[in-house]
């Protein structure tokens, strides 16, 4: 497999760029938050702030070296799996490994970071890792018949095929598959820990959950896995649904450069729609998200699936 | 020097610790700048004055315009901030939250309770001054003290954080034994209490 | 080098350690040094053939034992897979378990016993026809009941339940041989596929379900799944490793036995088949997905470390007969990598585990914790081993669970990989959590002192781990060996190259994706480095919401008992062992058939007489029927 100039560029800007805008988006999603709270809220680079000040202290504790394994983790993780996301049509390392693997790519973060944070012996962060992983079971449902229905209907399993298959303004998947798409975005809430979903963070139970003993850079590691995997996860659903934002030709530099900015723009009002739904939600107790998920979200992808399944029979 | 003076570390003429400012590279400016610019709280919600605070840091005060936010545990918390009158048993749970959190850490007294015991002043169960347990770098005086008054102390500690003159950690690090003296003067540590002493670094 | 011997080399050089083992149970160090040495022996000489390319794969050996009674043996590259896959795992279980057993009471020949199953498994692979595959079954299956009984409370049920799956899959196969050898007269292999191709439906059914019977039992697929987690949980620990690892692996052997050697795709296709999914096929695999769905969301359920594994084993066998069922060349690779891939990391998994109960004599999650401060190295096994258990891509189990996923996908199952994508939910699931209630969290006062496993249970986890962790640069690896066994049963391997492998619908290139898991490394560590290490805090200090931990109690903040309770809640009543039930239930009417039995077999000479006589009576009515002797 030869490699193009532009896409050894675009492996190395992909993590940098995945580093500003996930910043970015947490940034305007507090300022958003803010203004749904009628406050005038942090400036928009606060992130950027807070991750500068975590690294910034001078000293932080660490309970054994799987605690400092699990940060490292975490930031592993999620920079190998920014890498298999198509940005902008550009696929960067998409075509090498495809959605089944970048499905479990997506997990190594969370299960490292998991590890480091049970090695810490503090009972909180066990709680809040059971209750995390709970809840991948929950919404794992749905979101695997979406990605069937989805690989199905293209008859393909790279991300970057199916990205190069939605060209075109009126052949994004989520008119083709919407019941797809909505229990895709239903998934989401939970993927990216928002509320109702926020058990495993949940601040006032359980001290903060996985997080309860991370200070310092430890916790400056964790902040930024959090703002990279919610690029890495409302980018996989612009990818999926919303035709990885390509509607400028992409042989340019400059239309790449614009498809970018389209991607980047939906992905952050993909991530705009779940904190509005977190800013007027409390917070759902284990059994009744398992319950939410495997009800509705789950009829909808069945539906959606055996509809791809009965069409790609030639029934209908 | 008598036999209870605590020796090490500078004391003024009350008596109480002092320590020199630290060496600050340009790194650490920078470093100390977003410090002042995101500062975590922990709140030690026992005295009345806790109600305050929701004002403070909802819709009408707004304490997120400046990057001060909550937190839940010790660890991830910048400044310690003390609520009001802290009754005999809690000092032990102040300090050792105190000693959980991480360089450079900040504590702020809110109400009078915490400067001299303010309206228990004479009571037994009472601690009447924090500082003698732990480095308190400013007070915020008032029965209760409204948030405006908290706000001004927040600018306040900005300024001291980004001049570097915001050292109540490393007071704590200098005059160990002199807090530790006061600490037990009130309070056994238990054997499995297991925080190493802090050390100078 | 001529291979005429090859596998009466073999059989004799494992049966001559399995001889000197019996014979010298009693001196414990000489049946462990001559079952290693015999097994090393025949290890590398599978590699040896295996890397030479010498697997002559149609000739066939026979022996003869009686004047009519031959065995006959032979091996190709198919069967010479599960067979490399056991004789090298052997030797590996047989070190790790010096140490663990040079303490144990000496009441049982472990090491004749252990010797005895191997030669049988290996034995299974190699029999070139029924009553071959048959006697060497039995031979493999009944030595390691006596190895089961641990002494801990229920082991007696699980040598019970051993015992009556034992029985089952030997009725299977007895089954099967009836068959053929009633409908051609022979009981050799082509026999049974000449039987599969004249036979009618009616046959071919009995076929697919006596298979499943028989070699479905050893593979712990359901319903016959029962035995397994009972069984797994009460064998000797260091015997566990092979038990699951390796000799589950001979009725997966079976299975594709059964249905893509006896049967065949061409029968198979013959009854209809949509994108290439025949009905059998479909209904193997669904069986499989369900198992594998069981199997996690059981192991999730358990507080016992070794049960919680063997349902883990459940789960992982059951994705294997997705591969078979769903067929097709990616497919079936795919069950035969991960036939290969979970050999390597429940070995991994059990002898890691079994480290830690011989340093703790611990098995219950809620009671151990915090073994990452005495037993790094261990853990560092056991960790990989839990990464290729989920199909983490930094170990090779991604490769083969990949393979069965595109697989389906090929095909068009819509339903089988969301159940698969559940099941490995699940895996994450219970990996957590033996690895947050055994090595994380905090470490009981007792268990301060312990020191790391000994060198010669490290070794053997450390080989398999690094082998786990260099197929995942190089999954092209195992497909060398896996293209020529599909071959060897009329296959043909998905497209591959050593860094990467294609299926129909998308590739996966491990060396990219590992350079993308060092290139986020050296990223990671980089941020991380960039200040100083983080000062090392004793276990206790941690965040109590300012509570100083309550003084010299040996109680720990461990949260490791009903892990996932709310969950748990849910889900029990549907799992609630109706499969269970449904044997019991099984159970009750056979000890009723039983005890009819008991009736007129009641030690009255009488009544014998009339029963022989009866029974003569009626051999003879049949004879004059159809065999028209008199
Ligand atoms: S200062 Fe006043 S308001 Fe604050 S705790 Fe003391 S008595 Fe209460």
């Amino acid at each position: 497999m030869t490699f193009s100039t532009t896409s050894w560029v675009m492996i190395f800007l992909t993590p940098i760029l995945a580093f500003i805008l996930g910043h970015l988006f947490l940034g305007i999603s507090r300022k958003f938050t803010a203004r749904i709270h009628r406050r005038v809220g942090p400036p928009v680079m606060q992130q950027f702030i807070d991750v500068m000040k975590l690294f910034g202290k001078r000293e932080s504790t660490t309970h054994s070296w799987v605690q400092d394994m699990g940060a490292l983790f975490a930031v592993i993780g999620v920079i190998a799996s920014i890498l298999f996301i198509p940005i902008g049509g550009e696929a960067v390392l998409s075509f090498q490994g495809d959605l089944i693997v970048l499905a479990y790519l997506l997990v190594i973060a969370p299960l490292g970071m998991a590890l480091g944070t049970g090695a810490t012996g503090n009972p909180n962060s066990a709680i809040g890792v059971s209750r995390g992983l709970m809840l991948m079971m929950a919404y794992e449902l749905p979101f695997a018949m979406v990605l069937v229905a989805v690989m199905l209907y293209y008859d393909t399993a790279s991300l970057g095929d199916i990205v190069a298959a939605q060209k075109g303004a009126f052949n994004w998947a989520i008119l083709a598959l919407p019941l797809s798409a909505i229990a895709a975005d239903l998934s989401l809430q939970a993927m990216l820990g928002e509320k109702p979903f926020d058990q495993p963070v949940a601040p006032s139970e359980i001290a903060s959950g996985p997080m309860v003993e991370f200070g310092g850079k430890y916790l400056g590691m964790l902040m930024v896995w959090h703002a990279m995997s919610i690029v890495v996860e409302a980018g996989l659903f612009v990818d999926l649904f919303l035709g990885g934002g390509v509607i400028f030709p992409g042989d340019s530099v400059l239309g790449l450069i614009g498809n970018i900015i389209v991607w980047a723009i939906l992905a952050l009002m993909m991530w705009l729609i779940s904190v509005s739904i977190n800013t007027v939600f409390g917070r759902f107790k284990m059994g009744q998200s398992l319950k939410f998920y495997w009800g509705v979200p789950t009829l909808l992808a069945l539906l959606s699936l055996s509809y791809v399944v009965i069409s790609n029979l030639g029934v209908i | 020097m008598s036999e209870d003076e605590p020796t090490g570390g500078l004391l003024d003429q009350d008596g109480r610790p002092i320590t020199n400012l630290p060496e600050r590279g340009f790194v650490r400016k920078v470093a100390d700048w977003a410090s002042a610019r995101s500062m975590w709280l922990l709140w030690y919600c026992t005295g009345c004055g806790a109600v305050e605070l929701p004002p403070s840091f909802t819709s009408r005060y707004d304490m997120e315009r400046y990057g001060i936010g909550p937190m839940a545990t010790p660890r991830q918390a910048d400044i310690f901030l003390i609520t009001g009158y802290l009754s005999v048993k809690t000092v032990k749970r102040i300090v050792r939250s105190y000693e959980q959190m991480q360089d450079p850490k900040y504590v702020l007294g809110h109400g009078s309770c915490t400067i001299d015991g303010g309206m228990y002043w004479d009571s037994y169960a009472t601690v009447k001054d924090v500082g003698l347990y732990i480095p308190v770098d400013l007070y915020i005086a008032g029965c209760m003290p409204r948030p405006e008054a908290i706000f001004q102390t927040f600018e306040k500690l900005q300024d001291m954080i980004i001049k570097g003159e915001a050292v109540g950690w490393k007071k704590y690090k200098d005059n160990y034994s002199w807090y530790r003296k006061n600490q037990d003067n009130v309070f056994k540590r238990g054997p499995d209490w297991a925080l190493e002493e802090p050390e100078l670094r | 080098m001529n291979l005429i011997n090859e596998p009466a080399t073999l059989l004799i050089i494992l049966g001559t350690g399995a001889g000197t083992a019996l014979l010298l149970w009693k001196v414990r160090w000489m049946a462990a040094l001559m079952s290693i040495i015999s097994s090393a022996i025949a290890a590398g000489v599978v590699i040896h053939t295996g890397l030479l390319g010498k697997i002559a794969s149609n000739e066939i050996w026979e022996f003869e034992i009686f004047n009519d009674l031959s065995l006959t043996l032979g091996t190709n590259w198919f069967s010479y897979l599960f067979l490399a896959s056991i004789a090298v795992l052997a030797p590996l279980v047989l070190i790790y378990s010096w140490e663990p057993m040079r303490t144990r009471q000496k009441d049982r020949p472990f090491y004749g016993l252990f010797m005895i199953s191997l030669v049988g498994a290996v034995g299974v692979t190699m029999a070139r026809d029924l009553l071959t595959l048959f006697l060497f079954w039995e031979l493999m299956t009944w030595p390691v009941i006596l190895l089961i009984g641990d002494g801990r409370p229920r082991s007696g049920k699980a040598m019970k339940l051993y015992f009556g799956f034992g029985m089952l899959s030997a009725s299977g196969i007895l089954g099967i041989l009836s068959i053929v050898s009633w409908s051609e007269g022979g009981v050799a292999y082509t026999d049974a596929v000449n039987a599969m191709a004249d036979g009618s439906t009616g046959i071919r059914i009995a076929m697919v379900l006596l298979g499943a019977m028989a070699f479905g039992t050893k593979a712990a697929l359901a319903p016959f799944h029962i035995w397994a987690p009972a069984a797994y949980g009460h064998t000797e620990d260091p015997f566990t490793a092979f038990f699951s690892g390796g000799l589950s692996k001979t009725g997966i052997y079976g299975a594709f036995l059964v249905v893509d050697v006896f049967i065949g795709t061409t029968i198979l296709i013959s009854y209809g088949s949509v994108n290439g999914l025949t009905p059998i096929g479909f209904f193997i695999a669904i069986t499989g997905a369900i198992t594998a769905l069981i199997g996690g969301i059981m192991a999730m359920m358990q507080d016992d470390a070794k049960k919680l594994l063997a349902y883990s084993s459940i789960s992982q066998l059951g994705y294997i007969f997705v591969g078979l069922g769903v067929g097709g060349s990616t497919a079936t690779a795919g069950a035969l990598y991960h036939v290969l891939n979970h050999t390597a990391f429940k070995a991994v998994l059990f002898m890691g585990l079994g480290a830690v109960i011989y340093r703790t004599g611990e098995y219950r999650l809620s009671k151990l914790g915090g073994m990452i401060h005495v037993m790094p190295l261990t853990f560092w096994c056991f960790l990989v081993g839990i990464f290729a258990a989920a199909a983490i891509p930094i170990t090779s189990g991604l490769a083969s669970k990949w393979l069965i996923y595109e697989g389906a996908l090929e095909k068009g199952v819509g339903i089988l990989v969301p159940i698969l994508f559940l099941a490995s939910a699940a895996a994450f699931l219970y990996s957590f959590r033996i690895l947050q209630g055994g090595f994380m969290g905090q470490l009981r006062d007792e268990f301060k002192d312990i020191k790391e496993a000994p060198i010669t249970m490290l070794i053997p986890m450390i080989i398999i781990m690094i082998a786990l962790i260099v197929v995942a640069f190089i999954p092209g690896l195992p497909m060398e060996l896996i293209s020529r066994a599909m071959a060897d049963i009329g296959m043909e391997a998905p497209e591959y190259s050593l860094i990467s492998l294609e299926s129909g619908v998308g590739s996966y290139s491990g060396l990219v994706v590992m350079l993308a898991v060092v290139a986020g490394f050296i990223t990671a560590v980089l941020m991380f480095f960039s200040r100083p290490l983080g000062r090392h805090i004793d276990l206790r200090d941690t965040f109590t919401a300012g509570e100083e931990p309550i003084p010299n109690m040996d109680k720990r903040y461990h949260y490791a008992w009903k892990f996932y309770a709310p969950y748990e809640r849910f889900l029990r009543p549907y799992f609630n062992n109706w499969i269970g039930k449904g044997w019991a239930k099984v159970y009750k009417v056979s000890s009723q058939v039983a005890r009819l039995h008991r009736s007129v077999m009641n030690g009255d000479m009488t009544g014998y007489i009339w029963l022989i006589f009866g029974a003569m009576v009626l051999v003879g009515m049949v004879l004059y029927r159809y065999g028209g002797w008199f």
